[in-house]
């Protein structure tokens, strides 16, 4: 029976061989597929080298149980083989019946040797080989299905720890930005330190790994260029001073002319160009009203304390200069001490009668236009440096797709809003506020006014009267140089002569 | 010749059981129809007939070792040859036919249930002729007594007037009977008959006579008449190794019929083998090998008949009240060897087993009413039950 069988035998051994390989090479790729989908849900990442080491591992296994279930031992390759061609038990009887003796036994074994020998050789036969091959696809399927599927990324407790890396765009937008403030209207002594500070955050960005790292680098640049551009700026301090010694509308005027850059065209370099080329109508059309305004405050009449009151206006406008500090040379300096100067001669004009409340109004009002010029002019500078801050930092943080930390860059301490110190109803009877012996007298002295200290209405007159009384002993206390004192009687002189009235 | 490991046991058993059917004159029963030999005087044969019986057996196994395996390769053209003889006489039947020649070779008996007149007594002439063994035909009716199937012991007086005790042979004395509607007999006369089938042997006043090898009963029973019967009681219908359904044959059988008895009405089948070659035939199947698997699923297509055993099919569960007894997995494993070798094969496959289960097992099972109801037949609940069997 051997000869016939073992022919047999190798046929269906290479088929189980290639039902094994399937089972292994099918077990294999599940093993990588489950493991692979399993770590990217996680969001773990494995060496390559561990896929194909469990691959290896997986299919071995498989191949080794498949093996042991498969395996064609000769009892059940005897049942196959009269399965297959139909030989009646034959093959299964003569293994089974190898070692027994008898004459029908023999012939039997004979018979089965003979039948096997005559069997035509077919190829291996493959019956459900369609399951293995099925087997192997779905396995391939979950293989390139787990390949396929994007790994969860990981929740990033702190943003700023997520990967960065700069884009070739960004880098050509700095670039491009490092150029326009190369190029632009600002004084060398400025542009150049700015230009500087963004080739450092150039070079800053594309070493940065993270995104904080990026976000520090550009928040540095940009407050760094922003003190750059705006360190000269004064008009804050001035304003400010102004404010402090009661030249309101001096004040009012210079901070509404300050915030004319806050314009969001400012994103781009066309926007500051259009913004350098109309900031001056801009800046012109903030400051007038407010020294025009100025100027209508001055329009006492000689009769009622003119004098006194330019008194009080010199003496502010040069405290103001004396607060802020400023050095000689600065162009709010020299128009606030040249405003003080001309109002100076006006009132030696006017003490000595040569002239007269029609040409001192006028001559107000012309020298009020100039110096609304010259703030104007101081202004421009300023404002455009702002400007060009500005543009560096909505730029940089439109780049980078950051926030813009400096909303309001622009800050007076004690500033006003704009109209708030505008007069609203102008009246002929009205005295304008700009400072001390300008209050609005419309209160009669049987009016009742707030008293902020009892936290009661009483009598104007009455507030009056304790005021006097404050002030008289605190001039008393001799403190106050002599010039001082005699415009703070000459103040309340005239304060008692409204009451009276 | 090398004896077949497998049956050395049994070829003692079959020794023993052996007629001595050299010592044996050929013989005939009473009944009618006697057949070929004539009335021969009984020949009293002594309680060690055993002794003759394992040197007839072990003749037969000895005898021409050299030509085992041609006797093995002639015996299903030894078979065939029957069969073409068979085929003059009898016109169809071809199924029957080889379960007849299957059982005659396993040693077994068949129960025929068919109609009158499809030819079942002509088988057995024809048989008789083709195999050259002697045939009786007994005719069971209900007032036949059991010594007229056995015979018995008659006053004889001789010429000199002395009287002396003869025995006298009944029809049973014969290799093959045909018992013609034997649930017309009452239960005593179908017991001896079954019993002298079983034994081989009758006993009368003490005295046994054996019956000559091989011995087959071909007993009918009629499936129309059932008024004054008596059903033959399980135990005994166990006894029969087939129980095979005769169908009405084809019209054009029927008409081949007509045409051939319109020739001759006797038997011209030409004998072709003997009893003893039946008796070598029957020694070489017992060597026939069985794979254990198929052993075991006959086991447990025997089992799956009983409805009592916990883990038997549903089939026997929903539909079987009795199920087969042991014998029926003898009886499948003998006569599945002895169609192998009918087959030219030599080795029993599941397609004996399966083809056999049919008249081994429909007589064997008992059905429920279930069945019954669900107009099952036998044969039907056979089929299910080999279905479920692994």
């Amino acid at each position: 029976m051997q000869k016939g069988f073992l022919k047999q035998k190798k046929k269906y051994i290479l088929g189980s061989a290639l039902k094994c390989a399937a089972c292994a090479v099918s077990c294999g790729l599940v093993c990588v597929g489950a493991v692979l989908l399993a770590l990217k849900l996680s969001a773990i990442s494995l060496n390559a080298g561990y896929y194909v080491l469990i691959a290896l591992g997986g299919a071995a296994i498989g191949g080794a149980i498949s093996f042991a279930i498969l395996r064609p031992t000769d009892a059940k390759l005897a049942k196959r083989l009269d399965a297959d061609y139909g030989l009646h038990e034959r093959t299964q009887t003569a293994l089974e019946f190898t070692n027994e003796s008898g004459v029908v036994v023999e012939m039997q074994r004979g018979d089965a040797e003979e039948t096997l020998q005559a069997l035509p050789y077919r190829r291996p036969s493959f019956s459900r080989m369609w399951q293995y091959i099925a087997l192997g696809v779905l396995a391939l399927a979950l293989a390139v299905a787990a390949i396929a599927v994007p790994a969860r990324k990981e929740a990033i407790a702190d943003p700023r720890q997520e990967p960065f890396e700069a884009t070739e765009l960004q880098i050509v937008a700095v670039q491009e930005l490092i150029d326009n403030v190369k190029g632009c209207d600002l004084e060398v002594a400025l542009k150049d330190p700015a230009a500087a500070r963004l080739e450092r955050l150039l070079a800053e960005v594309q070493a940065a790994t993270t995104v904080g790292q990026m976000q520090d680098s550009v928040y540095g640049a940009i407050s760094d260029v922003m003190t750059t551009v705006s360190f000269p700026n004064n008009a804050a301090h001035v304003a400010d001073a102004a404010w402090r010694k009661y030249v309101s509308y001096l004040s009012a005027a210079i901070v509404n002319g300050s915030n004319v850059y806050r314009k969001p065209d400012l994103a781009s370099y066309s926007g500051v160009k259009a913004f350098a080329r109309e900031n001056a109508d801009y800046i012109a059309g903030e400051v007038a009203p407010y020294m025009n305004a100025f100027a209508e405050s001055l329009n006492v009449n000689i009769a009622n304390g003119l004098s006194m009151r330019l008194t009080l206006v010199i003496s502010a406008l040069g405290d103001t200069v004396e607060a802020a500090q400023l050095p000689a040379t600065d162009p709010f300096s020299v128009t606030i001490a040249a405003f003080a100067a001309q109002l100076t001669q006006y009132k030696g004009m006017i003490d000595a009668s040569t002239m007269d409340d029609e040409a001192a109004h006028k001559n107000f009002t012309t020298l009020c236009g100039l110096v609304s010029d010259r703030i104007v002019e101081a202004l421009e500078v300023q404002t455009y440096r702002l400007a060009v801050g500005r543009h560096v930092d909505l730029r940089l943080c439109s780049v980078f797709g950051l926030t813009s930390q400096y909303e309001q860059p622009f800050e007076a301490i004690g500033a006003m809003e704009g109209d708030s110190v505008l007069p609203s109803t102008p009246d002929d009877d009205e005295t304008h506020e700009g400072g001390i012996g300008e209050g609005d007298l419309k209160y009669g002295s049987n009016e009742s006014v707030y008293d902020p200290d009892s936290g009661e209405y009483v009598q104007y007159g009455t507030l009056l009267g304790r005021y006097y009384a404050i002030v008289e002993e605190y001039l008393r206390g001799g403190t106050v140089t002599p010039e001082m004192e005699a415009a703070i009687r000459a103040y309340l002189s005239i304060l008692a002569q409204a009451n009276a009235q | 010749m090398k004896k077949a490991k497998h049956s050395k046991k049994t070829e003692q058993e079959v020794a023993a059981e052996l007629a001595p059917s050299a010592l044996e004159p050929e013989t005939n029963g009473t009944a009618v129809d006697a057949e070929i030999a004539p009335e021969a005087e009984g020949t009293i044969v002594p309680e060690t007939a055993e002794t003759a019986a394992p040197e007839t057996a072990e003749a037969i196994a000895e005898e021409q070792p050299a030509e085992a395996p041609e006797k093995v390769k002639e015996f299903g053209r030894a078979i065939d040859e029957v069969k073409r003889e068979l085929a003059k006489d009898i016109v169809g039947m071809d199924d029957i036919i080889d379960n007849v020649l299957c059982a005659i070779v396993a040693g077994g008996n068949v129960l025929l249930e068919g109609v009158p007149g499809v030819g079942k007594t002509r088988l057995v002439r024809s048989l008789g002729r083709a195999l050259r063994l002697p045939f009786s035909r007994i005719q069971f009716t209900p007032d036949l007594m059991p010594s007229d199937v056995t015979g018995a012991n008659i006053i004889e007086q001789d010429e000199a007037g002395r009287m002396s005790m003869v025995f006298q042979r009944g029809p049973i004395f014969a290799n093959l009977v045909l018992a013609d509607e034997i649930n017309r007999a009452t239960p005593k006369t179908q017991s001896a008959m079954l019993e002298v089938m079983q034994e081989h042997k009758v006993t009368v006043s003490k005295q046994t006579y054996l019956l000559e090898e091989p011995f087959f009963v071909l007993a009918t029973e009629n499936p129309i008449e059932q008024d004054g019967t008596y059903p033959l009681p399980e135990a005994q219908i166990d006894r029969f190794m087939f129980k095979l359904l005769v169908g009405f044959p084809s019209a054009e059988e029927i008409a081949n019929i007509v045409n051939m008895t319109q020739i001759t009405m006797d038997e011209t089948a030409e004998a072709v083998l003997d009893g003893k070659t039946i008796l070598e035939m029957r020694e070489l199947a017992k060597g026939v090998p069985v794979i254990r698997d198929i052993l075991d699923f006959t086991v447990n297509l025997v089992s799956n008949t009983h409805p009592e055993i916990e883990k038997t099919s549903d089939t026997a569960k929903k539909y079987v009240k009795v199920g087969a007894s042991p014998r029926a997995a003898q009886a499948l494993i003998t006569c599945a060897k002895v169609r192998a070798l009918m087959h030219g094969r030599y080795n029993v496959s599941y397609e004996d087993i399966k083809t056999l289960a049919y008249p081994v097992l429909r007589h064997r099972i008992k059905l429920n009413y279930n069945a019954i109801s669900d107009k099952l037949a036998a044969d039907d609940v056979i089929t299910l039950i080999l279905g479920e069997t692994k």
